[in-house]
């Protein structure tokens, strides 16, 4: 997928200004926000759970390069193959390389990040392959041509309505329908899809060095279908994903699911570590697992950036961001958005390229304490926002803005001057509507927020009087 | 060529490894969390209130007077026409007459082995098993690779029911974990967990639409599961 996250001011203007998409992203944060504090309560070891989270996910990032030696030997020890890609080309590459060998023409997928990251279904269908994308959520966008919005959630942004037109339009259902039965149009339609596709495109959650095991965690079933049916699997996975061992997961996997939907597991989580053994009779005949690099290990060199890698994608930095719960996932302008996607967009596709992206927090801190792997998250996009300045991404008027409030900061009998004086003049620009009176860049900030009136007199004088004196 | 990249992306890795020799696989266990239920616990209990809370049906018919009676009801409620039955030997070892009881509540059966094919499955209404492990923790059931049960079988039928031999049901995730690493009784034999398994916890479910939850997306739409209060191992 191609960034455009140098156009957040532009893209988020044009989310402010759509009503459902409001309504839907409040919709959406309260109720991943309820299910997520549920979860998170009735487990009075959460605190310590993160640690341990933190823990083993480190042993294996810290030891990478063993990390992946280990899984890949494991793999292929059974029959597996495995493939490493320096960048999104080279994936596309080797993927449609490993499906003409193959002789299939349908592929069916599961939702992949990755597999957005590296825009595979537009390379695979100019191939001339059939490409279905089997989770809900994912099929609704792909029908409507467009991407996701969110990590788990990638149709929130589309009204019950929506999908209803959608489906009438291309799988000729009742235009009236409604979930449940939305719902049972795409079973039918991706079922029979399913039961003759060739090739089963699929991510991962995690990989297990100790065992050579692919583990996927879903709710629908689309991931068992496009794992088990196809004669080949193939998983796209950023070589950041690996754990340690099996036993990890008992931690890993209680972080993910309860941060994401709140649930103690989800509803399907398989464990691959071979394709059909003898005996078996379904399952792929061919298992291969593709390692994505496009970035990775540049950020992995990064001692700042490091642990932005330990992320496992359970959206609670999304669901819990207030900005995000405003502007939606389309205006980070590629495939990772909320805190997490302002810390690795910049480091993948480059600080130039999406140096908006760090400035798009509050730096409230509720990213840092909601992740269950303990990323530092603010602490990162400050680090952003510095190596974005020194890119060159600040021009001449806020360098100078920044160089003479560091000058009033710093003198304290200039700063309040500056405050008696401008305190008339902020009053009345209040009055008068901030865009009216200031002009420019302030018209940008002021479109959407609005300021309380200050009070006649300042703050230190009511403390000096009321509350140094005993006054109430 | 694909082969090159793998030989720089470790040179570069190596050349700047930041971890200690050893500190990849530590044997070390970790704590377990106090909501994971532990010896002294009501092990059924906690699983089938686990499940029902996520829609699944569970029943423990070790605690019921007569199980093949409350299992033939509720096969019977189903109104199914047919089954598909896996073939693992250990159902000769039950004392519960469960193809008797499919086929009284009018079903026809079939037993199936690892020949049969995801496309002949979607034939059937219900997929029969016998789990492999049940954890108590979170309502799941494991169902590993056997030469006899096809992958797809608890996936591509309408319904599932499963039977959990009370040997099989576990406490916490880590007790599910360790037992196969450590190669527990219902873990070794033909039980291939090393090759792949699925966990199963309730129906297959969605919230994709305007984040209404609505059950029965891919997968089975109904998973009823029956904790035995008889054993398999040993015979």
């Amino acid at each position: 997928m191609k960034p455009r996250s140098d156009q957040f001011h532009e893209l988020s203007s044009e989310a402010l200004d759509d009503g459902f998409l409001r309504e839907a992203l409040t919709r959406a944060s309260s109720s991943f926000q309820a299910a997520k504090t549920d979860a998170v309560d009735s487990m009075p070891d959460w605190e310590e759970l993160r640690q341990l989270g933190h823990d083993r996910k480190n042993r294996a990032i810290e030891n990478l390069p063993e990390a992946l030696e280990v899984f890949e030997k494991n793999l292929r020890s059974r029959g597996g193959e495995v493939h490493y890609c320096e960048d999104g080309a080279a994936a596309r590459d080797q993927i449609l390389s490993i499906i003409r060998a193959s002789g299939g023409s349908s592929v069916t997928k599961s939702k992949s990040m990755v597999t957005e990251e590296i825009a595979l279904n537009d390379h695979l269908e100019a191939a001339g392959l059939s490409v279905l994308e089997g989770d809900l959520g994912e099929y609704i966008i792909q029908l409507a041509g467009e991407h996701p919005s969110h990590i788990i959630a990638p149709a929130i942004h589309k009204s019950r309505e929506e999908v209803a037109e959608l489906f009438h339009d291309h799988l000729g259902s009742d235009p009236d329908a409604d979930i449940p039965e939305l719902t049972r149009v795409a079973r039918k339609t991706l079922r029979e899809a399913f039961l003759g596709a060739d090739i089963g495109i699929s991510g991962a959650n995690f990989v297990i060095a100790e065992t050579g095991t692919i583990v996927l965690v879903e709710n629908e079933g689309n991931i068992r279908m496009s794992t088990t049916v196809p004669r080949v699997h193939i998983a796209v996975v950023g070589i950041e994903k690996v754990l340690p061992r099996r036993s990890d997961l008992a931690t890993l996997l209680r972080l993910l699911c309860r941060s994401a939907t709140g649930q103690r597991v989800t509803s399907y989580i398989s464990f691959i570590s071979s394709p059909r053994t003898e005996g078996e009779g379904d399952g792929p005949e061919k298992l291969h697992v593709v390692f994505l690099d496009a970035g990775r290990s540049k950020l992995w060199a990064d001692p700042t950036q490091r642990e932005a890698l330990n992320c496992i994608r359970c959206g609670a930095c999304l669901n819990f961001c207030p900005v995000y719960g405003s502007v939606g996932g389309h205006s980070y302008g590629w495939v990772y958005p909320g805190p997490i996607g302002s810390v690795i967009t910049p480091n993948y596709v480059g600080i130039e390229k999406a140096s908006q992206l760090p400035q798009a927090s509050s730096l409230c801190g509720r990213c840092g304490e909601v992740c269950p792997m303990k990323i530092p998250l603010p602490d990162m996009l400050l680090g952003l926002r510095a190596k974005a300045v020194e890119a060159g991404s600040a021009g001449f008027s806020e360098k100078l803005s920044m160089r003479v409030f560091s000058m009033l900061a710093r003198s304290p009998r200039l700063w309040r001057l500056l405050l008696a004086l401008g305190r008339p003049f902020y009053r009345l620009a209040v009055r008068a509507g901030l865009a009216s009176v200031l002009g420019g860049p302030a018209r940008r900030w002021s479109r959407s927020r609005s300021l309380p009136l200050p009070g006649r007199s300042g703050f230190r004088r009511w403390w000096r009087k009321d509350v140094e004196k005993g006054g109430e | 060529m694909p082969g090159d990249y793998r030989e720089r992306l470790f040179g570069f890795l190596r050349s700047r490894a930041v971890g200690q020799p050893g500190g990849l696989l530590v044997e070390d266990s970790a704590p377990r969390p106090s909501t994971a239920p532990g010896a002294g616990d009501d092990l059924a209990e906690r699983f089938r209130s686990e499940l029902c809370a996520v829609g699944g049906e569970a029943v423990n018919l070790g605690a019921v007077e007569d199980p093949a009676a409350e299992l033939g009801n509720w096969l019977k409620g189903l109104g199914l026409e047919s089954a598909a039955m896996d073939s693992d030997p250990a159902w000769e070892l039950l004392a519960l007459p469960v193809r008797e009881l499919l086929a009284s509540a009018g079903l026809a059966v079939d037993s199936v082995d690892s020949s049969v094919t995801p496309q002949e499955l979607a034939g059937y209404d219900l997929g029969v098993t016998l789990a492999d492990a049940a954890i108590a923790e979170t309502g799941t059931i494991a169902q590993c690779a056997r030469p006899f049960r096809p992958r797809s079988i608890s996936l591509v039928p309408r319904c599932h029911l499963v039977l959990v031999p009370s040997d099989r049901l576990l406490g916490g995730l880590e007790d599910f974990f360790e037992g196969i690493d450590e190669g527990a009784s219902w873990a070794t034999g033909d039980a291939d967990f090393d090759s792949y398994f699925t966990w199963i916890t309730g129906p297959s479910r969605t919230a994709d639409i305007e984040k209404t939850l609505t059950i029965g997306v891919h997968g089975p739409g109904r998973t009823g599961a029956f904790l035995l209060g008889e054993g398999v191992s040993d015979g």
